[in-house]
């Protein structure tokens, strides 16, 4: 009872921390920082740990989603406050639509019917989720299209789906016919993810209402990802039927086109796998408007296209979206600015550029709580998104877009862009865009930023096949620097989403990777004192599993000024206090010398005394020596007088 | 047989037993589901041309006999080629993290051992006596406690409710320049993950030791022992514990391959960066070339564990004939 009331509180606070999110955009965004100071990145493998660092103070911010458990301690903490956001992704019902009975669109309809998504928000997600419809999230804003065909959970309309099918049990035995061979259906072969409860329990209940309707299911109960992905997707035959999955997806719907475009599909596995396309859809129409998806170059186009492969999906469902991810992320009350991301959350790095004390207007030391220890500081090799939340604070990337709404990009170091139409010498429509820089960045060591850089990252990933980024580059034919602060790209490629691609990769300088050539893998920009961005923060150190350290780069191109000059002026006072501290000393070691220099007088005359009294002591001891020398001789004579006189007075005698 | 042929014929045991277990290591990797490929990809569209350097990178489009035979040549000489999730070196980052790990199970262990067999005799000669139901029932309870929840336990008192001890890793920021007082950094980091490591092996010892003491203390000799006039202290230690410790001997040579293997789940809740945490991340990314490679050490140090149980033995056992 207690438990579920806490769950319909929280409930409630979710629901309505993600309706105010949208509310609450831009004017919660300060497009200059760094305010902090320093950056620490703390490494804590476990929430709970991560949990009681920030409530003990250890850290300010936490980057682990909060344990259910600890929710209702969070929101009760007055120290601590909290924020929930979606995650960028989603979990579906993978259905083979190349295999009998899943290839036919009823029974797939069918089993639309049967995820009941009601329940698996209430009972499985308990509030950190929502249901969904469609495969664009609802977080990608206007992508979504909120007008497609939606499947209520009932077993009579499935069963009507099934029936329209010719799945029928014409002998009444419990089990329903095959349409095709008049028997009694086969075994639907049903993959479930059982190292994700979450989709376990959803696939579970819906084998069991496949079965209460009469359809033969075996369920694989496959123990983890790769035992799935090796025989859902890396098996030509596809012996499978209905697969619980799930994908992590970017901010541009062009997933679409990826996961049920035809040529994404690879039945004989030529490439390792059968593709990003694994169910196997095949539809012309849905290719048309999926190829336009990638190929228009406007947004209001692009959006149209997306809207009716939503709608295609919806009606011949290769998968059944189930539900995306909220979670529930926590930081300190005493630090303000921080900008819960669409996708991410507040652990942004629109937080690290905006965060301060609550009590000051900038300055601190944010006190970041990271999951996992980083790989490699590599630019070209760090694969590990965590990596990242420490490379992207160094480095950076042509342009930024908004935290709130990620469809909207934002001049940065780019401060503005045109896009225009272009015709490549073979014939093939393109797009060239012209990047116009900002005239005052500068590399961490001082060296200015100018397009040559942005050009030679280009250049430098075609030229060594860098894996992370050839997709960002692989439609670029032509790379021309205009002047120190403009750059046109050639692409052969009309995709509206082209110009993001390029924003991928981060801007390396060109005066340290010109030197390391082919080099690139076993690079160690630690090691050589080389980790320099044009980013908001500057590294200083990293202690593997322990810590990495930044400070703010009071010389980044959108340096908040006031914090800057508070710097500068904390810096200048403590060099006032240092300079007023050295002037007392002087003075001190000044008297102490004078102190010194009179007692060496002092000491000097008392020597001279001394020395003087020493010689009359020598003087006196000298008479005493002289004297009893004198009182030994009188004596010598007095005996030899008297010895002569007694011989004498002998002889006489 | 002499003991030199002994030692020579448990040589050649166990190399081939060793030559085995690299191959079943190599079998066992290239068995297992998904390719290589796809878990650098984790998600991420790779073009064809990508998919053709990691394969050459990896020498995956060679013949699996050629792929063993440079498996074979590159970890007899320590090359265990790139991590699939850092692309550094794996050799490198199992060196890097090996200190963490002997130093957190080498203490463990050793305090487990001495106090665990000290109670564990005492608990022997006091048999039936509170002390002996205490001691059972707390070494159970603490034998029976899964690592992960005690360790778990352990920050939450220890590191939260009084304070004492740091939630996490293993020195200060910034770490003590003087030696000794990195000394002593380490120590109050290690004490919250090593006392849960202590309890968890402290119990197993006191049970063994104390089982293995009552087994003898009704040995006749005991009773001779105790007929010649010989104290208590010389029954228990000179008499009975010499006896005892053989299989206790056995014992610590055969946990040692423990120590490596042991600690995931401890210096995963503690954020230990040491060789358990390194299995657990390498788990969780199917990171082929670093399980290959600490299956090989574990492999390894069990086998060369082994070898040296079976030379000592000889030498604390008079009753061993080569």
């Amino acid at each position: 009872m207690k438990n579920g009331k806490i769950v319909k509180i929280l409930l409630i606070l979710l629901t309505l921390t993600l309706s105010i999110t949208p509310v609450m955009a831009q004017d919660e965004v300060e497009q200059s920082g760094p305010w902090a100071d320093e950056l620490f990145f703390k490494i804590y493998l476990n929430p709970e740990a991560e949990y009681l660092a920030l409530k003990t103070g250890d850290i300010n911010i936490m980057d682990w989603e909060l344990p259910a458990e600890k929710v209702a301690d969070a929101l009760a903490d007055p120290s601590i406050l909290t924020d929930s956001t979606a995650d960028l992704g989603y979990y579906l019902i993978d259905i083979n639509c190349q295999r009998w009975p899943t290839s036919n669109v009823h029974f797939r309809r069918a089993l639309a019917h049967l995820v009941d998504k009601s329940r698996i928000e209430t009972d499985i997600l308990q509030g950190f989720g929502y249901a969904l419809d469609s495969p664009v999230p609802v977080v990608m804003g206007g992508w979504a299209n909120p007008d497609i065909r939606t499947y209520e959970f009932s077993s009579e309309l499935a069963a009507a789906e099934l029936e329209l099918g010719g799945f029928v049990d014409t002998d009444s035995d419990g089990i329903r016919n095959d349409p095709v061979t008049e028997e009694n259906m086969a075994d639907v072969l049903f993959y479930i993810r059982i190292d994700d409860p979450e989709r376990k329990q959803a696939g579970e209940w819906l084998a069991q209402e496949l079965i209460a309707l009469g359809v033969p299911v075996e369920g694989e109960l496959a123990v983890e990802r790769s035992v799935c992905a090796d025989a859902v997707m890396d098996t030509p035959d596809g012996e499978w039927n209905v697969y619980t999955g799930g994908w992590g997806i970017t901010r541009d719907p062009d997933h679409l086109t990826d996961f049920y475009h035809s040529k994404e599909f690879d039945p004989d596995c030529v490439g390792g796998w059968r593709g990003y396309n694994y169910p196997g859809f095949v539809n012309s129409t849905f290719d048309t408007w999926a190829d336009l998806l990638k190929t228009e170059s406007s947004f209001e186009d692009t959006k149209e296209a997306a809207y009716m492969c939503q709608k295609i999906l919806a009606e011949q469902v290769p998968g059944i979206p189930m539900y995306g991810h909220v979670g529930v992320k926590a930081y300190s009350a005493d630090w303000t600015g921080v900008v819960n991301m669409v996708g991410q959350g507040i652990n942004s790095w629109w937080s690290c550029l905006n965060m301060h004390p609550a009590d000051a207007d900038y300055g601190g030391v944010i006190e970041y709580g990271i999951k996992s220890d980083i790989e490699t500081l590599n630019p070209l090799t760090a694969e590990w998104t965590y990596t990242w939340e420490v490379l992207d604070k160094i480095y950076e990337t042509p342009y930024w877009y908004n935290p709130y709404d990620i469809s909207e990009d934002w001049g940065w170091l780019t401060e503005s862009w045109d896009i225009e139409d272009w015709e490549s010498p073979t014939g093939v429509d393109g797009t060239k865009i012209t990047f116009h820089f900002v005239e005052n960045a500068k590399w961490h060591d001082g060296v200015p930023f100018t397009a040559e850089d942005l050009k030679f990252t280009y250049e430098y990933i075609r030229e060594f096949g860098i894996p992370r980024y050839l997709p960002n580059i692989q439609f670029i034919e032509d790379i021309v620097k205009v002047d120190d602060y403009t750059l046109e790209v050639y692409q052969n490629t009309t995709s509206y989403f082209a110009f993001h691609y390029l924003n991928g990769p981060s801007v390396l300088p060109k005066h340290i990777w010109e030197d390391v050539g082919a080099g690139w893998q076993d690079y160690d920009p630690v090691a050589e004192g080389t980790l320099i961005g044009l980013g908001p923060w500057k590294f200083v150190e990293y202690v593997p599993g322990e810590y990495v350290h930044l400070v703010a780069n009071d010389d980044y191109f959108k340096a908040s000024t006031i914090a800057k000059q508070g710097r500068m002026t904390a810096s200048l006072e403590e060099e006032l206090e240092e300079a007023a501290l050295a002037e007392e000393t002087a003075r001190d070691i000044a008297a102490l010398s004078e102190q010194i220099n009179e007692l060496t007088t002092t000491t000097s005359q008392l020597e001279s005394q001394i020395s003087s009294l020493e010689t009359e002591i020598s003087n006196l001891e000298g008479g005493l020596t002289s004297a009893s020398n004198l009182s030994y001789a009188s004596i010598a004579i007095a005996v030899v007088v008297g010895a002569v006189a007694v011989y004498m007075a002998r002889r006489e005698t | 047989m002499s003991l030199k042929s002994y030692i020579l014929k448990r040589l050649v045991y166990s190399v081939v037993l060793l030559f085995f277990a690299i191959s079943l290591n190599f079998v066992i990797f290239r068995m297992a589901p998904g390719n290589p490929i796809q878990v650098v990809a984790s998600g991420m569209r790779l073009e064809p041309e990508m998919v053709e350097r990691l394969i050459e990178l990896w020498g995956l489009q060679e013949p699996l006999h050629v792929q063993y035979i440079r498996y074979i040549r590159s970890t007899l000489t320590w090359d265990f080629g790139y991590s699939y999730n850092s692309l550094e070196p794996v050799s490198r980052e199992i060196m890097e993290r090996l200190p963490n790990t002997l130093v957190l199970m080498g203490a463990s262990l050793f305090f487990a051992i001495i106090f665990g067999t000290v109670f564990g005799i005492y608990a022997a000669y006091k048999r039936g006596s509170l002390y002996d139901l205490t001691s059972v029932t707390v070494s159970l309870f603490s034998y029976a406690l899964p690592t992960f929840w005690m360790g778990l336990l352990m920050i939450y008192v220890g590191g939260y409710v009084l304070g004492l001890f740091p939630l996490a890793g293993t020195m200060s920021r910034p770490p003590p320049t003087d030696p000794i007082l990195r000394v002593f950094d380490l120590a109050w980091h290690l004490f919250l993950p090593g006392l849960t490591l202590f309890l968890f092996q402290y119990g197993g010892w006191l049970l063994m030791t104390r089982s293995t003491m009552l087994e003898t203390l009704h040995e006749d000799y005991i009773t001779t022992a105790r007929a010649k006039g010989a104290t208590e202290r010389s029954v228990l230690f000179k008499h009975a514990f010499r006896n005892a410790m053989l299989p206790l001997v056995t014992n610590v040579a055969l946990q040692i391959p423990g120590l490596l293997n042991g600690a995931i789940l401890t210096e995963t809740v503690f954020s230990w960066r040491g060789l358990g945490l390194y299995t657990w991340t390498a788990i969780q990314f199917n990171d082929y070339p670093v399980l290959q490679a600490l299956f090989f050490i574990f492999a390894l140090v069990t086998v060369v564990c082994n070898f040296l149980v079976d030379i000592v033995y000889g030498y604390i056992d008079p009753r061993i004939q080569y």
